[in-house]
């Protein structure tokens, strides 16, 4: 569904992102990595947010490099970015549907997609409320009702449990597996625990690059007999992955 | 289309929508009882005057309102997520502006229907151009609010909206009453201007559609999208506004510059008449003004009946020289006349021409003649006006004529005809207007001579 190809993005001087591969189908994947690692720019690439300057992309199937491609790409994906602006007036349910307008959704779809989405993430009952009477966490659960109010066949969220309380942490790990049955989902995060118990596959970066790519079970396996930092053995293969990314001598 | 509908309501309900219907609705109302209650019983002229007045105000209302939506999405950072979709930023936009020109359009509807009583209590609306007087105000409506939205997708800071209006408003202010060529693209000159600019179809479409493609343009360059993969869907919007204004801007100015093809009345204009002698007529659009009319008008006639060959009743001037026609001065009882606020709206009786040589004479030769005589000529044609019309607007009394009107040869004159009979007053109107009508210069002097002497 996702196929990349020496894609390469530089921001004023810096390289951001280096010539990266990647090939991803169904399923729930996780990007990992430190700050500046490039793992929203990355999400922000295949969300057609920013373009890309070197190598190829394509979601499902259609090549980001063309206007006609990726306005086709615009109405078939879920997209929660790391900061989640909001009109503050809307009800919850009138934002959702605002998105669900934009992102070309047959109108009569929408009430019933809209109400469908909002009970995905336990907000229906909520759903007239205006958003900014709305805590953090349930904005941020607007926010994830949005991304997937379409039924994308891929989704991109940009640390989507940021503010959630441990039990809707919980309730969102579900959510993700139900709908990476189907879908796509690529989650940035540095919360090593989601990946643990809601990924796949997972992808750690680092400066740009993929460093690993393994599935949970294997990164949780790196870290089982190693002594680098981490609470649990899945932290612990996160560090060694990075640390063994590093050139020696740096820390 | 239902999907926009939606998305239009969604705007309507839980914009700023809601408060700016409030505000519109009580500016409107209150410029309207205010100053302007007395307008929608017929005078037509002074309801132009209000309607310049509300693009005063509401343009820079339009502009800080739509400088506050545009801003708004920045603002709330929904950039980036709205980047991803599949609208076009132009789509998403123009629904943000429709609804904001919608709920002020409805504001002002909802001012104007307090004052639609009045126009049932006193009996009609009157005419067809004062339709065009209150639709015209839609589209500068629109584009006020296109124009402020561009501006604050520009800047977004809150600050910018409240200073793009009070900027607006100052800008408006100098333009409309200091200039009204510089004011037609601005949507104010098709209102007619104080120097007598007359009511014309053509200038208001064209000032409009200037005002309205300039608006687009700024929208469309400030709208260019950027991201990803954007369609180019704008750049006929930009070329189109750009090139429209840049055409149509010097034609509405010339059109309305040559405002006077807008004063000629067809002959068969419907008039509105009084039953009884003399006759005072109005068009019938301004039949409201009838009485109040004639009331000017009937002692005028009055004192013109004993001048043989005068005028004997009061109608609308043609473009005929019908010397029966005594002419009520179309300026202020039509709503092709100049607007003119010093006058409140008054109806006025314009009786310039009737004595005026100018107006009998072949063309050129009345300009041949010396130009002490010419002055002497005209200054009794209005001396006459002075004394026929007492009312007469930008005349002199007739105790003033002797004391300051115009040259020593004028002034004399006054103060002859000041001291003079009843009975000598008429036999001179008489001599002047016979001499008027055959362009004879040399009977004008006579007539002056034979006047009494000075006391």
């Amino acid at each position: 569904m996702i196929r990349t190809i020496d894609l390469g993005v530089t921001l004023g001087r810096t390289e951001v992102l280096h010539d990266l591969d990647l090939d991803l189908g169904a399923g729930v994947h996780g990007v990992l990595g430190p700050n500046g690692a490039g793992k929203t720019t990355l999400i922000r690439v295949l969300a057609t947010t920013l373009r890309h300057d070197r190598g190829r992309v394509e979601v499902l199937g259609r090549s980001l490099e063309r206007a006609k491609g990726t306005r086709w790409v615009r109405e078939r994906i879920g997209y929660l970015p790391q900061s989640f602006g909001y009109h503050a007036g809307f009800t919850a349910r009138e934002y959702v549907a605002y998105l669900a307008w934009l992102k070309r959704m047959p109108a009569h779809d929408v009430p019933l997609a809209v109400d469908r989405a909002l009970e995905r993430v336990d907000l229906l009952s909520r759903a007239d409320t205006k958003l900014r009477k709305l805590s953090g966490g349930m904005l941020r659960r607007v926010g994830l009702a949005q991304a997937i109010v379409n039924d994308p066949m891929v989704l991109l969220l940009d640390e989507p449990t940021a503010g959630l309380d441990p039990e809707q942490r919980v309730a969102f790990r579900e959510l993700l597996r139900e709908i990476g049955v189907d879908a796509c989902v690529i989650v940035s995060t540095h919360l090593v625990e989601d990946v643990a118990h809601a990924c796949h596959d997972v992808m750690i970066m680092s400066e740009g690059r993929i460093v690993l790519a393994s599935t949970a079970q294997e990164l949780a396996a790196l870290g089982a007999d190693s002594e680098h930092p981490g609470d649990s053995v899945i932290e612990r293969g996160y560090s060694a992955a990075l640390r063994g990314a590093r050139p020696p001598g740096t820390r | 289309m239902r999907g926009w509908l939606a998305a239009l309501r969604t705007e309507l309900r839980h914009g700023i929508a809601p408060w700016v219907l409030l505000a519109v609705t009580l500016t409107v109302i209150a410029l309207l009882w205010l100053d302007h209650s007395a307008d929608w019983g017929g005078r037509w002229n002074s309801l132009g005057g209000f309607m310049r007045e509300l693009v005063i105000v509401l343009g820079p209302v339009c502009v800080t309102l739509g400088a506050w939506q545009g801003g708004r999405g920045r603002r709330a950072g929904v950039g980036e997520l709205l980047a991803s979709t599949r609208r076009t930023v132009l789509e998403r936009q123009s629904v943000e502006i429709a609804a904001l020109w919608l709920v002020i359009s409805a504001g002002v509807l909802l001012g104007w229907a307090s004052a639609a009583w009045t126009i049932v209590l006193v009996g009609g609306w009157g005419t067809s151009a004062a339709v065009w007087y209150l639709l015209g105000l839609f589209p500068a409506v629109l584009a006020y609010t296109t124009a402020g939205y561009a501006i604050g997708s520009l800047a977004p800071w809150r600050i910018v909206a409240p200073v793009a209006g009070a900027a607006t408003y100052v800008g408006l202010g100098i333009l409309l009453w200091s200039s009204d060529k510089a004011s037609v693209p601005m949507g104010g000159g098709w209102l007619g201007g104080t120097d007598g600019y007359p009511f014309d179809l053509d200038a208001l479409l064209l000032s409009l559609g200037v005002l309205l493609l300039a608006a687009l343009a700024l929208w469309g360059i400030v709208s260019a999208e950027r991201r990803p993969g954007a369609s180019w869907q704008w750049l006929p919007v930009l070329v189109a506004g750009a090139l429209g204004t840049a055409v149509l801007a010097p034609l509405a100015v010339a059109a309305a510059d040559s405002g006077s093809p807008g004063l000629r009345m067809a002959e068969d204009t419907p008039l509105a008449c009084t039953p009884d002698e003399p006759e005072v007529c109005v068009l019938a659009e301004d039949r409201l003004l009838l009485p109040e009319t004639t009331a000017r008008a009937r002692p005028v006639l009055e004192r013109l009946q004993a001048i043989p060959g005068a005028p004997t009743v009061a109608r609308p001037m043609r473009e005929s020289r019908e010397l029966s026609v005594l002419g009520v001065e179309p300026g202020e009882t039509t709503p092709w006349g100049k607007v003119d606020d010093e006058w409140g709206g008054e109806v006025h009786i314009g009786l310039y021409d009737v004595f005026a040589p100018d107006r009998y004479c072949p063309t050129g030769r009345f300009d041949q003649a010396p130009r002490p005589v010419r002055r002497a000529f005209r200054g009794s044609a209005d001396l006459l006006v002075s004394w026929t019309d007492p009312e007469a607007l930008d005349h002199l009394t007739l105790e003033e004529w002797g004391e300051e009107g115009g040259n020593g040869r004028v002034r004399d004159l006054g103060a002859r005809f000041a001291a003079s009979t009843e009975r000598q007053r008429t036999a001179y109107a008489g001599a002047v207007l016979a001499a008027a009508r055959e362009c004879d210069i040399a009977a004008a002097r006579s007539a002056v001579d034979a006047l009494a002497p000075a006391p």
